[in-house]
């Protein structure tokens, strides 16, 4: 499901190319919730945010950071990709992230379609290994966890925690067959 | 014989840290003057003209009456007109300002934004932000001349949202804003200013459990981490803290006794152009100023 943000945020009377303020944030989030009501599970929400340009903390906080947890719940697990965001909106969103991530000992990451400023497709505090083992799952689309452990060098159960965090993180998808998917 | 009613204020009004000076004698200002005479102003920067603002509603407030400003120069008059400094009705003007002088709007208004009052409503607050930034992206060619990318641009859009939402999520206040670009000699400089007179950083923080030195000390905190009297977090001084030292700017904030100065344009490689001060006068509410120089 793709979400075009530039024109939910003109059906929501909101001024563009900027995004700003709490109050704006939790209208656009309850907009989006609305929308997502017949998303499947395991499905890919993209967030398009082509024709606006910042998105300030508050509205991050509001919209993307109660998004993301929303996608972490058990009932109906899916999964957050951003992509066309302005240079500031991923900044903003990055501080937002590390911040809460650093605070809070929960990591909040979103996978990207664009690349970003840290050279790699997601925004938020990944370590070195999460960072590779992401990207080395988007270039192969998919992987098993075998793959993963011959890649890393590391032993399967070390291996094993790691990807089932990457899940929970909802940054690669897990099948039942035990395969890795890129969002 | 002197008359103890009027105050001759002194030329301080060039920088942030310069208006100290009238901050010292706010207490004479609000207990027994009735008139500040303006004449020996050369110069008047934004900072200083919101903190002035500030310092007459102040007087308002606590007596019921204007407190009337007199000895305007020309020169300052215009700038004070231009910027609606008048428009906030706090100070009483004997002299008008003839309509031929009056600085027109259609070439000078391209690098200012007016003083514009944050209401301390969150609805209210949203709408004129929007408003401001509406203007302050249309102007942004020309206030931002000697610095324009569309990423500074952006950069300016997020400073002004994330301070003036603390204006109604934190003082309790309503504040004002005001942004100008000026030169003084060969340096150019585009100011930022935002200023309430709410309850300040400290107050705000009492009930929180923040550990602190000093009222500078919890100023820096609050500008380096993401803390929050309201939230679990709070990432708006922070974020603006960030930009400032991306663009290699500076910024100025005083809040009650206390004040912070971070001047990135200044640091070099492991040098720290960070300021505390503590123990200065009290000054209700939370100031900021945001600069880039060049």
């Amino acid at each position: 499901m793709i979400i075009t943000i530039r024109k939910k945020a003109d059906e929501l009377n909101q001024k563009a190319p900027d995004l700003i303020t709490r109050s704006v944030g939790r209208v656009m989030y309850e907009s989006i919730r609305n929308s997502i009501g017949s998303i499947k599970e395991e499905e890919t929400l993209v967030l398009d945010f082509s024709g606006i340009k910042v998105i300030d903390s508050s509205f991050i906080d509001e919209m993307l950071v109660k998004l993301i947890f929303e996608s972490r719940e058990p009932g109906r697990p899916f999964y957050v990709k951003l992509k066309n965001f302005s240079e500031i909106a991923e900044i903003n969103i990055d501080l937002v992230f590390r911040s809460y991530s650093n605070y809070k000992n929960k990591k909040i990451v979103v996978i990207t379609e664009n690349i970003c400023q840290n050279n790699a497709f997601y925004i938020g505090p990944l370590s070195d290994q999460e960072r590779d083992i992401v990207e080395f799952i988007r270039v192969n689309k998919s992987i098993t966890l075998d793959d993963v452990a011959t890649f890393t060098g590391r032993p399967r159960n070390q291996t094993e925690k790691i990807m089932n965090d990457l899940n929970e993180m909802r940054l690669v998808k897990k099948h039942d067959d035990g395969i890795f998917w890129a969002l | 014989m002197t008359d103890r009613s009027v105050l001759i204020v002194p030329n301080r009004f060039k920088e942030p840290y310069d208006f100290e000076y009238v901050i010292d004698l706010q207490d004479n200002i609000l207990g027994e003057m009735k008139e500040l005479n303006l004449s020996r102003i050369t110069f008047i920067e934004p900072y200083s003209m919101l903190s002035l603002l500030l310092i007459g509603r102040s007087y308002l407030r606590k007596s019921g009456t204007k407190l009337k400003l007199t000895g305007i120069p020309i020169n300052i008059h215009q700038y004070l007109h231009r910027m609606d400094f008048f428009k906030a009705g706090v100070f009483e003007v004997s002299e008008r300002l003839n309509e031929k002088l009056l600085l027109k709007r259609s070439s000078f208004s391209k690098r200012v934004l007016e003083i514009t009052e944050i209401p301390n409503k969150e609805r209210e607050s949203v709408q004129v932000i929007s408003g401001i930034v509406g203007v302050f992206r249309k102007r942004a060619e020309h206030i931002l001349k000697y610095w324009l990318s569309e990423r500074i641009v952006d950069y300016f859009v997020t400073v002004i949202s994330e301070i003036c939402q603390n204006i109604y999520e934190h003082s309790l206040d309503s504040g004002y804003l005001a942004m100008q670009t000026y030169s003084v000699g060969k340096e150019n400089i585009v100011r930022l200013c935002i200023g309430d007179q709410g309850i300040g950083i400290v107050k705000s923080f009492e009930n929180c459990d923040v550990s602190y030195d000093s009222s500078a000390n919890l100023i820096e905190l609050a500008l380096t981490t993401p803390i929050s009297s309201k939230r679990e977090f709070g990432y708006g001084l922070c974020q603006v803290n960030a930009i400032a030292e991306k663009l290699r700017g500076s910024i100025y904030l005083r809040s009650g006794d206390a004040s912070i100065s971070n001047l990135y344009h200044k640091k070099t490689s492991g040098s720290s152009f960070l300021f505390l001060k503590n123990n200065l006068s009290n000054f209700d509410g939370t100031q900021i100023s945001i600069s880039l120089i060049g």
